[in-house]
């Protein structure tokens, strides 16, 4: 039996668990209706049918879970999605557009599906990240000036600024995290949601998406964007700068990164197909 | 002291021993100049990372200035503070705030990358001025104590896993009988 201290007061009066395969908690995500004339997006909610019971098991709602109208979600089938902080297993809920699914212990989001497509979006993003990729390679960052002297610097100067004044480590991981992480997480994404159906290329895909997990930790493109920013900043006084075309192509990659990679790893596991799941009951 | 199983638990161990690397990098990390500006007709200057915090305010640039100090002077004593207490909440007795703390490592996870920023400032500045002695950047010791900083509090909330919290509390769907 759960520990009382873990139930919420409602559960704790009742004392009654609901079946194993009603254990996530839903919630419906803010719907942008319209901007003002602040320019402040308005938020309406939508409101939670009335017959759906809102009390997730063992967990204390925030308000704010609560108030965007919290409930159970029925299972689709048997494989289990796993809570990647407290270990926590899941059925695989099936969500409606607009619906988040969070841990039934912790209440960590697991799984969205928000009002975009399903995967096709995803890919979208993903192949739109990795087109851009190649200009910020190549086209030029930010142009500086000084007495009549111009300096054109792309995306690999801050490797280049670290490597030839001898910080060969710091170079390396500045290239890691700015650049090699975040176009290979691009291109691993591109590869594992264009081979999913594919499958004889099963084992490779769990194995490349482990990878991109491992490399997802060090890719942050968003921090070199802001350095970048900082840095413009900063030398407004020492030099003259423009910002090229090349900056904004990462800026963007790195946006799409953000995203793509959000999408992909909060939509809940596809349902194993149906010859393997029998060659896994043969295999037993 | 009692302690629990969970602190041999040797992913909380690595977690600590890469905390207190950290801890010990900070020093270095705050006290030494990470770069040195060098311009024509001014005297040239070691900056540290405060000291670059203060010169942006200086300038007028307020809102960065406070960018600068949140991500590379707030965010890392946080998460070293952070991850002190989720390490500490793993030994004695099973913790009453497992949910707390589940939301505590998430958020430290989740600020983590925002450190890197004076790395790549410093990297990006030193790469991009570079006209001899008119205007040069250089980087200095500093900065690598910072990036060290980075990456081993990275590693160490990377190696710690929150599901020592929950050890205690049975997994819901072991609860049918």
């Amino acid at each position: 039996m759960l520990e009382s201290r873990y139930l919420s007061p409602r559960l704790r009066a009742k004392q009654t668990l609901p079946p194993y395969h009603s254990d996530v908690v839903v919630v419906q995500l803010p719907r942008v209706i319209g901007i003002n004339s602040r320019g402040i997006a308005a938020i309406r909610r939508t409101k939670r049918p009335r017959s759906v019971p809102i009390v997730g098991v063992g967990v204390r709602l925030t308000p704010f879970e609560r108030r965007a109208g919290a409930c159970f979600c029925m299972a689709a089938d048997d494989s289990l999605l796993r809570c990647p902080l407290c270990g926590q297993s899941h059925s695989t809920p099936v969500l409606k557009r607009g619906q988040r699914a969070l841990c039934v212990r912790c209440g960590t989001v697991i799984a969205e599906h928000d009002r975009l497509g399903g995967k096709n979006a995803t890919l979208a993003l993903t192949l739109t990240g990795l087109f851009l990729a190649i200009p910020s390679l190549v086209l030029p960052l930010v142009t500086l000036e000084k007495f009549g002297r111009e300096r054109v610097t792309v995306l690999t100067a801050g490797f280049e600024g670290f490597w030839t004044h001898g910080f060969e480590s710091l170079g390396m991981l500045v290239l890691l995290c700015g650049t090699l992480a975040p176009f290979g997480l691009l291109g691993l994404l591109a590869t594992i949601i264009l081979t999913e159906s594919n499958i004889a290329f099963q084992k490779w895909n769990g194995r490349l998406r482990r990878w991109a997990d491992a490399i997802e930790y060090w890719a942050m493109p968003e921090v070199q964007v802001l350095g970048v920013m900082v840095a413009f900043f900063k030398l407004g006084d020492v030099v003259n700068l423009t910002v090229g075309p090349g900056l904004w192509c990462y800026g963007a990659t790195s946006l799409f990164t953000l995203m793509a990679w959000r999408r992909f790893h909060l939509q809940p596991a596809q349902p194993r197909p149906p010859a393997l799941a029998s060659a896994a009951t043969v295999a037993e | 002291m009692k302690t629990r199983a969970a602190f041999t638990h040797s992913s909380t161990l690595q977690s600590a021993l890469l905390a207190l690397a950290a801890v010990v990098m900070l020093v270095p990390a705050y006290a030494l100049p990470v770069m040195h500006l060098g311009t024509f007709g001014k005297p040239t200057l070691d900056t540290t990372i405060l000291s670059g915090v203060i010169q942006l305010w200086q300038d007028g640039l307020a809102g960065l200035a406070a960018i600068v100090f949140t991500a590379s002077f707030l965010v890392p004593l946080l998460k070293l503070a952070g991850l002190t207490w989720l390490l500490c909440a793993t030994v004695g007795k099973p913790t009453r705030h497992a949910r707390l703390l589940t939301k505590v490592y998430a958020t430290i996870d989740f600020i983590g990358r925002w450190s890197m920023l004076d790395v790549f400032l410093v990297a990006f500045l030193s790469g991009a001025v570079r006209f001899g002695k008119l205007a040069s950047v250089h980087p200095r010791p500093g900065v690598v104590a910072f990036g060290a900083v980075v990456v081993l509090t990275m590693l160490a909330t990377h190696r710690f896993d929150p599901r020592v919290f929950w050890l205690e509390t049975k997994r819901l769907d072991e609860l049918q009988d």
